[in-house]
């Protein structure tokens, strides 16, 4: 009944979504800003997705449609923080709201059709590929082994030494909060047309968002921090059903991401602070 | 021809007033808002005329009475949290426990004592309880260093559970997954509840305005480390904050579940009304006493979604729209400090 390579075959999907969202996220924060409204942007760009994919009839268009929902929500949250400089916890909050009540007005013209969906091998394979291991690997290299990868960390460690020796620091920024949004518009579209198979209903995405927000700190904010942690966390999902055949109600099996989240995060504050190791981004040492 | 547009700071003399700023914003948003219309089932000429009916008629503003209680309670505590830089999104989770302890001792062990008596102590001991949420938050952030918006957001899902266990295991009544209902000389008058929330604003507006607590959370929201230097004491301060902050949501639960609810049922997803706290509180500037009339605003337009819902418009629907307007209340203040300055 317990066979290790069954889970984690069945939890590749959302390790899958979780590690592109938190891949996103982990360029931004790494450049000095937070972006709260992840969730919403899973939400809206899964809608588009959705639609694009059953009004072309392919789900590659879904990706665009996806990338598109990803997209116009980052960039709202670039004109409104990195432009006007309104605060950037309370931009997010709004997005996240935003991203779920617009797409579920998307959902509403869906009006519960299924959307055609990747195949199985893209979605068990092709995607998981990219997500948990090129991309990562690639955005390593960017970080730490080219000038971009220098000139990011130096905007989110200290901006204003950025400023003086010249690096672009609006440009880098308003960069990386574009790439969360194609990065969030990507896992959205994949999530609605993989794993779900095309059958949009409301609420679906509800809670992944912010898991991803946990696991960027989880992570450590590095590409293979990322990784690992979204893998985990996705086999406790994954893990719920045999929780529920050892006698745990089923309403607090639902609930073991969002415990495993507060715990580890508990656990991996706690020794970040006891061995005196400071978040690499400037965003979160307050 | 190069346009070049920068914001600039402007200079202290320069500043301009942020409620008048504010108050444009919030029309500019709404109509805004009103073009989200459009992606809906009754266009956008439907909505905008059932937004004007709602607005002005006074027979809906009574129906969203109910909702003032847990969205303006939600809004003052956070607005207390958000000055202090403590962002928390657990009144949600802080609300809901509120509900669940007021529904609790109403219906299985205050029902047959007399409301004079039974109704403060429920009213206290589900205060208690959203502070005792509240303080786990601060703790963690305080001594463990643990993200508050995280560990905040994950135990509302909790309390999400919790809720959804009782109404399906112990407390369930009948073959629906919800409870019974609170018994009736337990109830409160929406009115009541309506006034109770304001006096509580109140106090936290006076703590904020007029005391040491409301001088040294703002101290630590601006700079942490300069406020630790004049010997604010931090740990102390968002602990408290935490806390209060949590118990007026609980407060608003209970509130909440003795005037209108009057059961629980299993929850789908959160409800919403401490996330509209969020909302209102930021959209009244985060001063508390602002947040009477930014929460009466968001509970008139959560009543106005609930009559959508006729229409076909998921009840997340007015949610974009509040945010639509919250974002461009908040855009609109930034230029009480900033301008445009453009060059050709």
């Amino acid at each position: 009944m317990f066979d290790p390579l069954q889970l984690l075959y069945q939890s590749l999907p959302w390790a899958t979504t979780l590690s592109l969202i938190a891949l996103g996220e982990m360029m931004l924060e790494r450049s000095g800003l937070v972006n709260l409204g992840l969730e919403g942007m899973l939400y809206f760009s899964a809608s588009l997705a959705s639609l694009f994919s059953l009004y072309y009839g392919s789900p590659y268009y879904g990706i665009v449609g996806g990338i598109l929902g990803g997209v116009l929500l980052a960039t709202i949250y670039v004109v409104a923080v990195i432009f006007l400089k309104a605060d950037q916890i309370v931009v997010g909050l709004t997005i996240v709201f935003l991203g779920i009540g617009v797409g579920d007005l998307v959902g509403n013209i869906i009006g519960g059709l299924l959307a055609p969906s990747f195949t199985r091998v893209s979605t068990r394979l092709v995607f998981p590929f990219f997500s948990l291991l090129l991309v990562p690997i690639l955005l390593y290299y960017i970080l730490y082994h080219s000038w971009y990868g220098y000139a990011i960390r130096a905007v989110g460690e200290d901006i204003h030494k950025s400023y003086t020796l010249g690096i672009p620091v609006t440009k880098i920024r308003v960069l990386m909060a574009l790439l969360g949004g194609i990065f969030s518009g990507i896992a959205g579209s994949y999530f609605i047309l993989g794993p779900l198979a095309g059958r949009w209903t409301a609420g679906r995405t509800l809670g992944w968002g912010w898991i991803a927000l946990g696991i960027v700190i989880l992570g450590y904010w590095h590409p293979l921090g990322i990784v690992i942690a979204s893998v985990i966390l996705s086999l406790l999902y994954t893990y719920r059903p045999l929780l529920q055949a050892w006698g745990v109600p089923a309403a607090f099996s639902d609930a073991v991401p969002y415990i495993a989240v507060i715990l580890s995060l508990i656990g991996v504050s706690w020794l970040y602070n006891k061995l005196g190791v400071k978040p690499p981004a400037a965003v979160w040492v307050r | 021809m190069v346009v070049d547009i920068k914001v600039v700071e402007r200079s202290y003399e320069e500043y301009r007033n942020p409620v008048l700023l504010g108050l444009l914003g919030l029309i500019g948003g709404t109509l805004v808002s009103i073009l989200l219309g459009v992606l809906s089932p009754i266009g956008l000429r439907g909505l905008a005329s059932a937004f004007y009916d709602f607005i002005t008629s006074p027979e809906y503003w009574l129906i969203s009475l109910p909702y003032f209680a847990p969205i303006s309670l939600s809004a003052a505590g956070l607005a207390l949290a958000y000055q202090a830089r403590f962002i928390t999104i657990g009144s949600e989770g802080q609300m809901m426990l509120g509900m669940i302890i007021a529904f609790g001792l109403s219906y299985y062990i205050f029902s047959t004592y007399s409301s004079y008596v039974a109704i403060p102590i429920i009213l206290v001991i589900s205060a208690l309880g959203g502070l005792l949420l509240g303080l786990l938050i601060g703790f963690l952030r305080v001594y463990l260093g643990a993200n508050e918006t995280l560990t905040s957001l994950m135990l509302n899902y909790l309390i999400l559970s919790i809720v959804n266990f009782l109404v399906a295991g112990p407390w369930q009544s009948g073959p629906f997954t919800k409870t019974e209902l609170v018994p009736y000389h337990l109830r409160l008058s929406d009115y009541l509840s309506v006034l109770l929330s304001i006096f509580v604003i109140i106090i936290l507006d006076y703590l904020y305005s007029y005391t040491k607590i409301g001088v040294s959370l703002v101290a630590i929201g601006k700079s942490r480390r300069a406020a630790i230097t004049y010997g604010i004491p931090f740990s102390y301060t968002i602990l408290l904050v935490a806390s209060l902050s949590g118990a007026v949501a609980g407060l608003g639960g209970s509130l909440y579940m003795l005037s209108e609810q009057y059961q629980l049922q299993s929850i789908e997803q959160p409800l919403g009304y401490g996330y509209m706290g969020i909302l209102a509180a930021w959209l009244a500037g985060l001063r508390p006493i602002a947040t009477i009339a930014s929460s009466f605003l968001l509970s008139l337009f959560y009543s106005f979604s609930v009559s959508l819902q006729l229409f076909g418009l998921s009840s997340s629907f007015i949610l974009a729209v509040d945010s639509v307007i919250v974002l461009s209340v908040v855009i609109a203040t930034v230029f009480s400090r900033y301008k445009l300055v453009v060059r050709r």
